[in-house]
């Protein structure tokens, strides 16, 4: 369970987070939408640290992330994130990208490691494509990795940070595939997305932001079907 | 002067050559190191470390390497009662002297890494360090080799310099030759040769390399 | 004043522009000179004129036979190359005339004898030639004492460094990198003359191997002739003497 109480954060004089509350249950899927510059994708930072906020609190299971004592690296461990670029490391195989983390943070061995990266793959879709280099795999297979990378570190949640804004329209579905199956596992989520059919379908609560707070909060049929806030009126009548 | 006697000169000119090559290597490893110790001061947030790092830089690209060589010769020991061979302190003046150009190379190869790169190591729970060690050095090397080739065929020339306070290197070795029988202009030509042998090869080695990066 | 007084007046003044006219076409030959300027008391440069004992010969062989000097400061090693190339038409040190330099270029007649001493540092423990074993000593590059100290190296027991210039020799001498140092006799007599009470450096066993000194010229020279004449007639009329008293060289 991760939550987040009172956050705040500012790059320097600009107010992004004004004061942002959110409880994640386990297994449950919050999709986060809003506008561009609305504070969502830094919220979803904050969860592991990529951004520390400036005020408020972040817990991730029983830990506090922001307390001086926390080693956030071994927090960081815990929940696993996916990037819009992907982030592949490019000087490693597919296989390599996913083994790197067990083997030098989790100990396991070489052999260990590329059993259950494999086993990862074939979750993906990918099994045939191993030791294949990034710039060899397209934009939706890369994707496919990093979610198998950071599935490899057995986490305790996930946050996506707009999985598919960076694919070509017809990868996005083989990307929302993998996720919705990750989800169906029962997998603690965070997800910062544009794609609204997808949310309506895989979250458990959708949560609108607008210039810095949660707007509105609530079940997908709510918020999509009968949203009660004016502003979330106005930005899904200008997305729908 | 006869056409045989020229052979004569290739076994000085070549033990010349190896000097320069040896001092090349040797400045080349030792300015490596320094610019690694220079580049992580320059992009550390400290102010007091990029200050440093940029003061080393600015004196040693703002002086004459031939002043530098003098300088470490004869100031050095001076001044500190270290007593030096000259080969010695003429080595040690082109690894401070290439430190320097290394530590802007090492520092724009790591810079060239996506910013996202770090993220995603550090999203995993590698710390900081250990990010740059296994994520972001190994490709930065690959953007950092070409332009390494290029520095060494750069120090290679400069290794001449050392002829002023007496090393042996490739043109000391040719300059002793022809002040004794003035076949001046065979001598230069054969020393010239020798140069661009050692460059070219260097330079086939710099296109594999970057074959190999662009691949 | 009547007419004839004027027409000779004329006619006088006439014959004397036309005679100055005639002098002026006798222009000084041009003549590049490359000279070192670390080579007292032959070569050097004081108060910013080139001088010394071979420079106050030249400079009056100048005068005699209408030569225009046309100075080019350069490093010793640098002469040879120089006059080959064509690049100077003489060449002025203390070049030492040896055999294997003729073949490569011309002399004008030899105008001193100097040779190749041995020198280290005042305070040094060597004292005699047979200390020198087992030590480095540093000689000019291309100088004829270079080619005394190769040619004793093994009968000395020493190592020789080549260095491009004396005064890096001297800075390599006394910072320890060399034990000694092998150079002109006359430089060496200026020296000590100039240190007075308080030497630093002090001569290692006898002058070597005395040779003639010279001007240099490129090879078929047309200026050696030249300079000889100028040179004999300065012998002969004790300006040469003068000049060796003056820089206490006799």
């Amino acid at each position: 369970m991760i939550s987040a109480k009172d956050v705040h954060k500012s790059f320097g004089s600009l107010e992004v987070l004004k004061g942002v509350d959110l409880t994640v249950s386990p297994g449950e899927v919050v999709c986060l939408i809003g506008a561009s510059g609305s504070g969502k994708t830094t919220f979803l930072r904050c969860f592991n640290g990529l951004e520390m906020a400036d005020k408020g609190e972040i817990i991730i299971g029983d830990t506090p992330l922001l307390a001086p004592a926390t080693d956030i690296n071994k927090v960081r461990q815990r929940i696993g994130m996916v990037f819009q670029q992907f982030n592949l490391f490019n000087h490693l195989s597919a296989l390599d990208n996913i083994t790197l983390g067990p083997i030098r943070l989790r100990r396991l061995s070489k052999a260990q490691a590329e059993t259950e990266a494999r086993d990862l793959l074939a979750l993906v879709g990918l099994a045939d494509r191993a030791e294949a280099m990034p710039r060899m795999l397209s934009g939706g297979q890369k994707q496919r990795v990093a979610i198998a990378r950071a599935l490899a570190m057995k986490p305790e949640a996930m946050l996506f940070d707009e999985p598919t804004s960076a694919l070509d329209p017809e990868m996005v579905r083989e990307v929302l595939d993998v996720i919705r199956n990750v989800a169906r596992g029962g997998m603690t989520m965070v997800i910062v997305t544009h794609e609204m059919g997808f949310a309506r379908e895989i979250a458990d609560r959708v949560a609108f932001m607008h210039a810095g707070t949660i707007h509105e909060i609530g079940p997908p049929d709510q918020v999509f079907g009968a949203p009660r806030e004016r502003r979330t009126q106005e930005f899904l009548s200008k997305i729908l | 002067m006869s056409d045989q006697s020229w052979l004569d000169y290739i076994p000085l000119l070549l033990e010349g050559a190896a000097l320069t090559i040896i001092v090349t290597f040797i400045s080349m490893i030792g300015g490596t190191s320094i610019g690694i110790i220079l580049a992580i001061m320059k992009i550390s947030s400290s102010k007091l470390l990029q200050g440093c790092a940029n003061t080393y830089g600015g004196l040693v690209r703002g002086l004459p390497l031939l002043v530098q060589i003098l300088l470490v010769y004869f100031a050095l020991p001076a001044l500190t009662g270290v007593r030096m061979p000259a080969v010695v302190a003429g080595t040690a003046a082109i690894t401070l002297f290439t430190g320097a150009f290394m530590a802007e190379i090492i520092r724009s190869g790591i810079q060239s890494v996506d910013r996202g790169q770090m993220e995603a190591g550090r999203s995993i729970g590698f710390g900081h360090w250990q990010t740059m060690r296994l994520v972001i050095w190994p490709q930065a090397f690959w953007v950092m080799l070409p332009n390494m080739v290029n520095q060494f065929s750069i120090t290679l020339k400069d290794t001449s310099l050392l002829s002023v306070i007496g090393v042996v290197e490739l043109t000391m070795a040719g300059e002793r030759i022809y002040t004794m029988n003035f076949d001046t202009i065979r001598v230069l030509a054969m020393v010239g040769v020798i140069y661009l042998i050692i460059y070219l090869f260097a330079e086939r080695v710099a296109a594999w390399l970057e074959r190999r990066v662009s691949a | 004043m009547n007419r004839r007084y004027l027409l000779t007046v004329c006619a006088l003044a006439l014959s004397m522009g036309l005679a100055g006219g005639a002098a002026a076409q006798d222009a000084p030959r041009e003549v590049s000179i490359g000279v070192v300027t670390d080579a007292p008391p032959f070569s050097y440069v004081e108060d910013g004129k080139v001088t010394g004992v071979s420079n106050e010969i030249l400079q009056r062989v100048a005068e005699l036979e209408n030569l225009k000097l046309d100075y080019q400061p350069m490093k010793f090693p640098a002469l040879i190359p120089a006059l080959q190339a064509g690049q100077i038409d003489m060449a002025v040190s203390a070049i030492f005339v040896t055999e294997a330099r003729k073949k490569a270029i011309d002399f004008s007649s030899p105008y001193y004898t100097q040779g190749a001493v041995l020198v280290a540092p005042i305070n040094s423990d060597i004292n005699t030639v047979a200390d020198l074993k087992g030590k480095t000593i540093a000689a000019e590059l291309g100088s004829a004492a270079l080619d005394v100290a190769n040619r004793h190296a093994e009968e000395w027991g020493i190592t020789v460094r080549v260095i491009h210039d004396v005064a890096t020799m001297q800075l390599a001498m006394n910072n320890g990198d060399v034990d000694a140092m092998i150079y002109d006799s006359g430089f060496t007599a200026y020296q000590l003359r100039r240190e007075g009470d308080n030497p630093t450096i002090k001569v290692i066993g006898d002058v070597v191997e005395p040779t003639g000194i010279a001007f240099g010229l490129p090879k078929g020279s047309d200026l050696v002739a030249v300079i000889n004449a100028g040179m004999a007639k300065i012998e002969a009329n004790g300006e040469m003497a003068k000049i060796r008293q003056k820089y206490k060289i006799d």
